[in-house]
């Protein structure tokens, strides 16, 4: 008979010895967050993509900066990007609906470019912009409406004018060092984008929070967040996620999404239709239920880029609240009279809700949290002929 | 997956001298209504208590797992009934309470319905029903049976705690000679219970033998379980609406991380109780779990792979004389973990996972058995479970009473 007392010992010294390792977590991300740019984000936050034929560089980074600034990028050489992107204004233009440099009135509110390169499309409604060098040409070169209005006609000056500036050949020979002649048009279009893909912030309030800090909100700051996050508000559904919107994309991701969304700003006629030259993704895809569909911005440094909405109609926090509290806008005079509330077209989301004082309070000291001041300032993203 | 199952279980068996059992309560089911009810209470001091959400780094938490709490607390309460008929069939029923952050609402634990039957040597029993699992004794003991009123560590981190739901189960009992016999089942589970987690039914099963030897006035057990759980789109649902504990959100891992895979556990258990006096017993125990786990891990946008290693050891040594018990136990875990793909990283660091810390505990209890139903237990829990190490003393009143109608 085996002594079974023996056995029991002995089996319980190897499972002991057999419990002996060492806690680890292994990652392997298949190199994917490769990058010779210092990008200055958070440890815990992606990467955006880099396209592979316009890697990020720092001296693309920076020749970008010089010609994101330079007024001479445009036709007439009145406006540069800057000038309906200012950086005290989050990139924006404070204006409702953003001039040309021909004096043309556009169509849309200058969106910030805070983050830009989070969007998984670029612009209001366009489904079909999903890279910054593609998206760059609009501006530059488009014809309705004029931007910068460069056209083939005075491209060949806008050029000179660039390689005319002494500053620009070594930021081009940097930038391009594989380039024989580095200062042209292509090299233009992916510096600029180089520039704005690194327009990256992480350095608000919530940001701090979010990073452990949690004196970095106030008490109504999160009862605002809780609001935000909330199913009565539905707030998150469009504008959730690290960069508050829904339309997101980076390195790590694996499913993308590129929504557009109807919010019942118009009903002309009660047939949810919006005005002629402003009606959001139908005016590329033409299917009728695209009307009035728009991309969700980013609601990162939302206090410092109003006026609100793809067409500049709204002027405070406040009345947007108000406007998503109603469930959509009732317009009552005038040639877009109709109510939006019950446009066909709205998303289920914007269903309205009620909200006191207080909860309004809070709520917009919760977005007036994820004000990143730091990037409003930096040097980094400033205008560098404003220091000559 | 069931004849998988049993290959594995199988070859897990190979590695052991197979033998060993216990029986989990009394195997034979009585012709009458028979029951029992018992309670434990008490107070818990914590030094350094903070209120976050008990996420152990490495670990994919969820289920009933919740960390220590100072105060008074309704610890555990259970009223168990069985109904044995003439012909063998049976029905059970238990209520119980898990007090835990304040709330400690009274669940059906287990309702089930079974037959059992005695023939020479043999016996078998099957049930099924809502059922509390049977593979290991420290999964399925109530705090007021068990030395200690917190469960062995691994199974909180890979169990959930508690947790019973609805299977249905076979056990045979076998004696293999004067001194011995042979303990086995296996349970089909419909597995919604963590680590298993909606899927299509069946979703998880466990199978186990133990061997229980006996001589003059030595006991010995030996045993090893099997448990294999899939789980499709599994969050922790610990901060889910009515479950929310007031627990600041962002200490917990994002609910929105979804785990799809396979866990299986493979535990050995041996246990050791000399009786060298009437009223005078020392007895040592432990067991060994090695669970691995295979799998996807992904919220809206991200996705990797997951495959992780978790060993862990409890052991345990009781020495009781006369009314007094006193108890030491050791729990060791190390958990090991490998993420591959482009959200990999991202991923591990929403859902805890990054880690290099090995949890443990070392629990010291002492039990005065006041009279025949009533039990007070102090207990003090050196706790290293997270990289913050905390002690916790615990004094508890057990009530327990069986009663037959």
């Amino acid at each position: 008979m085996i002594d079974v007392q023996k056995v029991f010992m002995s089996l319980l010294i190897i499972i002991m010895l057999a419990a002996c390792g060492e806690s680890q977590t292994t990652v392997d991300d298949g190199g994917v967050n490769a990058t010779a740019f210092d990008w200055q984000i958070p440890s815990n936050m992606p990467l955006p993509i880099e396209p592979s034929d316009n890697p990020m560089s720092q001296a693309k980074f920076e020749l970008g900066r010089h010609l994101f600034f330079d007024r001479r990028l445009s036709g007439n050489g009145t406006q540069s990007c800057g000038s309906c992107h200012e950086q005290a204004l989050s990139f924006t233009d404070g204006l409702a609906k953003s001039v040309g440099s021909t004096g043309q009135v556009l169509a849309r509110n200058s969106q910030s470019l805070l983050n830009v390169a989070y969007n998984a499309t670029l612009t209001w409604a366009n489904f079909s912009l999903v890279t910054l060098e593609r998206q760059a040409l609009v501006p530059l070169f488009g014809e309705d409406p004029v931007e910068q209005g460069i056209t083939d006609a005075n491209r060949d000056d806008v050029l000179q004018r660039i390689i005319d500036e002494p500053r620009y050949l070594s930021l081009f020979e940097d930038a391009f060092p594989k380039d024989l002649n580095p200062i042209d048009v292509a090299n233009v279009v992916d510096s600029i984008a180089s520039f704005v893909r690194g327009l990256v912030s992480f350095d608000s309030s919530f940001d701090r929070f979010f990073q452990g800090d949690t004196s970095a909100l106030s008490t109504s700051a999160r009862r605002g967040r809780t609001l935000f996050n909330g199913e009565d508000l539905e707030c998150f559904h469009c504008h959730g996620g690290y960069n508050f919107s829904d339309s997101t994309v980076d390195r790590n991701m694996t499913f993308i999404s590129r929504p557009f969304h109807n919010t019942g700003l118009f009903n002309i006629g009660g047939t949810g239709a919006y005005p002629e030259d402003n009606s959001g993704l139908i005016e590329l895809t033409g299917k009728p239920s695209d009307m009035g569909k728009f991309r969700a911005p980013t609601l990162r440094n939302i206090a410092i880029t109003a006026p609100y909405m793809h067409d500049g109609s709204m002027s405070s926090l406040g009345e947007v609240i108000d406007f998503y509290a109603a469930g959509g806008r009732n317009i009552e005079s005038g040639p877009n009279t109709g109510d939006g509330r019950f446009s066909p077209f709205k998303d289920g989301f914007i269903s309205g809700f009620d909200l006191t004082e207080q909860d309004k309070t809070d709520l917009i000291v919760f977005l007036n949290s994820l004000t990143d001041n730091t990037f409003l300032t930096n040097p980094r993203f400033g205008n560098p002929w404003e220091a000559l | 997956m069931i004849f998988s199952t049993i290959r594995h279980f199988i070859t897990g068996l190979s590695l052991v001298v197979s033998s060993g059992v216990w029986a989990h309560g009394q195997f034979a089911v009585e012709q009458a209504l028979v029951g029992k009810a018992s309670l434990i209470a008490g107070y818990s001091h914590i030094d350094n208590y903070d209120n976050v959400l008990w996420q152990v780094p490495g670990v994919l938490m969820g289920g009933e797992a919740f960390g220590a709490e100072p105060g008074f607390i309704l610890r555990e309460a259970s009223l168990h009934f069985t109904l044995g008929s003439e012909g063998g069939s049976f029905a059970t029923a238990e209520l119980s309470s898990h007090g835990h952050s304040g709330e400690s609402g009274v669940e059906l634990e287990q309702a089930l319905v079974g037959w059992f039957s005695n023939v020479d040597r043999q016996a078998i029993k099957l049930q099924a029903g809502l059922i509390t699992p049977l593979f290991s004794k420290a999964y399925g003991q109530h705090a007021s049976v068990a030395y200690f009123t917190r469960k062995p560590l691994i199974y909180e981190l890979i169990f959930g705690g508690h947790g019973s739901e609805t299977g249905v189960n076979a056990q045979w009992q076998v004696a293999v000679s004067e001194h011995s016999n042979v303990y086995s089942g296996m349970e089909i589970w419909k597995g919604e219970k963590l680590p298993a987690k909606s899927g299509d039914s069946p979703n998880a099963i466990d199978a186990f033998t133990y061997w229980r030897w006996h001589k003059n006035e030595s006991f010995s057990t030996l045993g090893a379980w099997y448990y294999a759980g899939k789980a499709k789109q599994r969050g922790d649902t610990r901060l889910d609406s009515g479950h929310s504990h007031d627990v600041p959100e962002e200490t917990s891992a994002s609910p929105d991380i979804r785990f799809t895979g396979d866990t299986r556990v493979f535990g050995i258990y041996a246990d050791w109780n000399w009786q060298f006096e009437a009223d005078k017993f020392l007895e040592l125990s432990s067991e060994y779990t090695l669970t691995d786990i295979s799998g996807t891990l992904q919220d809206e946008t991200r996705q990797s792979s997951l495959d992780g290693k978790h060993t862990g050891l409890w052991a345990q040594a009781a020495l009781g004389i006369n009314q007094h018990k006193v108890a030491i136990r050791y729990d060791h875990v190390v958990l090991d973990n490998s993420l591959n793909g482009t959200g990999a990283s991202l991923l591990a660091d929403s859902a805890k996972l990054i880690n290099d810390h090995e949890p443990n505990v070392l629990s010291l209890a002492y039990e005065f058995q006041i009279d025949s139903h009533l039990r007070l237990r102090l207990e003090n829990r050196v706790d290293k479970v997270l990289p913050d190490t905390f002690s916790e003393l615990m004094i508890n009143l057990i009530w327990s009473r069986p009663f037959t109608f």
